[in-house]
């Protein structure tokens, strides 16, 4: 299941906050179908990794509790133009999801 | 069976009751998700942890929030107002402030904690979350 | 009392009530109609300044441009202002507008396209206007395009013409509004949207100027009023309520009829007369105010 996603990267106090958005639903197996008793199957992201010039900078876990189409970030201290960056994730269903951006600034 | 057998039958029956396999984000009580994710539970109130979160956020599907903690290498971000409290969890930080970034779900009005691990020392800050209404589950 | 004068009695006092009922009656309708059907340029310009003046008294921190954030820029939203910077830093509008400008620069059946179509028409600021005969609003005109094109007309209060409205729009953000109401229908439907506005209505008996003007900023259960003076600059909105229900973008007409629904009032439909005369007296007594598509609301 494709399920898109966005990078960007925004310049904060100390260096750069590197966010991705992942167009998920992130399903917590507790709702149900509208109009019928059928729940609809648990399938939310599990993790989501950041790497920079291929080594990992941090790695994220999440729960059910993360919001639908979540936006997850975090803080890169220096990043200089050329860098390769790149967020991969994976959720409970099996399904994964990865993409890259070259920083341009 | 005895009474204690019983009870301690029915604490392992509610963290296995999520289908999360992880079982720092199947605990029900924050202090199984500390031991669970940081081997301790103990930790002290860290004034260097800044947490960015609204007073009163507009919907509980959708609170967004910021955490900036300078020097950590882990950081769990829990809330008391869901059944499960581990809402994410950040490792392997390479950068300092640690920061994460996140928009996360509440059933209702309740505290937003951020537990953080720096040099083998737990510290903790919390802000209270107002919920107007309560997390929708269509039906 | 004998029965028969009693029933003379009787007879008598129903008929005096009644005349007096259809006299009063007449007397209020007169007082009704001395009211100017056609109000004069100079009157429109006067009230716009009288209402911008309320507002600027109620909240004298803020200027004209801050009302293009809507009730973000009150200083009662300060506790929640930080939901909306939060989701700032990535609004989730993007996803949507990178849609919008898609199918606004997708060819119709014929080979036209409403990049074409919108060409030669008036900036979104100066919208609606009055041109041969017709009032046109950015909804109704964009399903005219669709329509003389060969394509399907949308739904006024779906979120497909609210991406393409949004497209329209977005391009001028920061440009100020500025209808033109020299044109006596147009001045025609200011009054007509006017007495909408001021009105009460519904179940709740509230009219829009008994929360956006008299309560603006005051708290209605969970939520805080917003001010009735740059309500529509920031149309079409991205709503993070909306968006939990899977359909964020919305148009102005949308938001009337919930705010319809929210009073017990029987919503209009999309573009109906009564909404666009709203909409023209709000964009009327919003000039000055920079328009900002798209918005992002609760």
């Amino acid at each position: 299941m494709q399920y898109p996603m966005r990078i960007k990267v925004i310049e904060d106090s100390s260096g750069f906050q590197v966010m991705c958005e992942i167009l998920h639903p992130m399903e917590n197996g507790r709702r149900r179908h509208p109009g019928s008793d059928k729940i609809i199957p648990q399938n939310y992201i599990t993790q989501v990794v950041f790497r920079l010039n291929e080594v990992i900078q941090a790695e994220i876990l999440l729960g059910q509790y993360v919001s639908a189409n979540p936006v997850i970030g975090t803080h890169f201290s220096k990043l200089t133009r050329g860098d390769t960056i790149a967020i991969s994730w994976q959720d409970i269903a099996g399904n994964g999801g990865s993409a890259s951006q070259i920083f341009d600034q | 069976m005895s009474a204690g057998g019983l009870s301690l039958l029915s604490a392992w029956a509610r963290v296995f009751a999520s289908d999360d396999p992880r079982p720092e984000f199947a605990a029900t009580a924050i202090n199984q998700v500390l031991l669970f994710y940081f081997g301790t539970s103990d930790a002290a109130d860290d004034a260097s942890i800044d947490i960015i979160v609204p007073l009163v956020s507009e919907h509980g599907d959708l609170v967004p929030f910021k955490i900036i903690a300078p020097g950590a290498e882990k950081i769990a971000v829990v809330t008391d107002a869901n059944p499960e409290p581990l809402i994410l969890a950040i490792d392997q930080i390479r950068h300092s402030p640690g920061v994460i970034v996140g928009r996360a779900r509440f059933a209702q009005s309740g505290t937003l904690t951020c537990y953080v691990m720096r040099s083998g020392v737990l510290g903790r800050a919390s802000r209270r979350v107002a919920v107007p209404g309560h997390w929708q589950e269509q039906s | 009392m004998p029965s028969n004068i009693k029933q003379a009695d009787r007879t008598v006092r129903y008929w005096f009530i009644t005349l007096g009922y259809l006299i009063g009656l007449l007397v209020t309708n007169i007082n009704l109609n001395a009211q100017e059907a056609v109000p004069s340029v100079e009157e429109i310009q006067s009230d716009v300044r009288q209402f911008q003046q309320f507002f600027r008294s109620r909240f004298p921190d803020l200027s004209l441009q801050h009302y293009q954030d809507g009730v973000n820029a009150l200083p009662q939203y300060a506790p929640r202002r930080l939901n909306w910077e939060l989701l700032l830093e990535f609004p989730p509008y993007e996803t949507e507008m990178l849609l919008a400008s898609k199918q606004w620069q997708a060819p119709l059946p014929n080979g036209f396209s409403l990049t074409k179509c919108f060409a030669g028409k008036p900036p979104p600021t100066a919208y609606p206007y009055h041109f041969n005969g017709r009032v046109h609003t950015i909804v109704g005109d964009i399903n005219q395009c669709l329509l003389e094109n060969g394509a399907e007309p949308l739904d006024p209060m779906s979120a497909e013409m609210a991406r393409l409205e949004a497209a329209f729009k977005a391009p001028w953000s920061g440009q100020l509004m500025d209808v033109d109401y020299r044109d006596e229908e147009m001045r025609r439907l200011y009054r007509k949207g006017q007495q909408y506005f001021w009105a009460k209505r519904g179940q709740m008996n509230l009219s829009c100027a008994n929360c956006h003007v008299h309560n603006a900023g005051n708290q209605l259960r969970g939520d805080v009023l917003g001010a009735a003076l740059g309500q529509g600059v920031g149309f079409p909105v991205y709503s993070s309520a909306w968006g939990l229900d899977g359909k964020a973008m919305g148009t102005l007409h949308r938001r009337y009829a919930s705010c319809n629904t929210m009073a017990g009032a029987a919503p209009l439909s999309g573009q109906s007369e009564l909404y666009i005369a709203l909409e023209i007296y709000q964009a009327i007594v919003n000039t000055g105010v920079p328009i900002k598509v798209p918005g992002l609301r609760q």
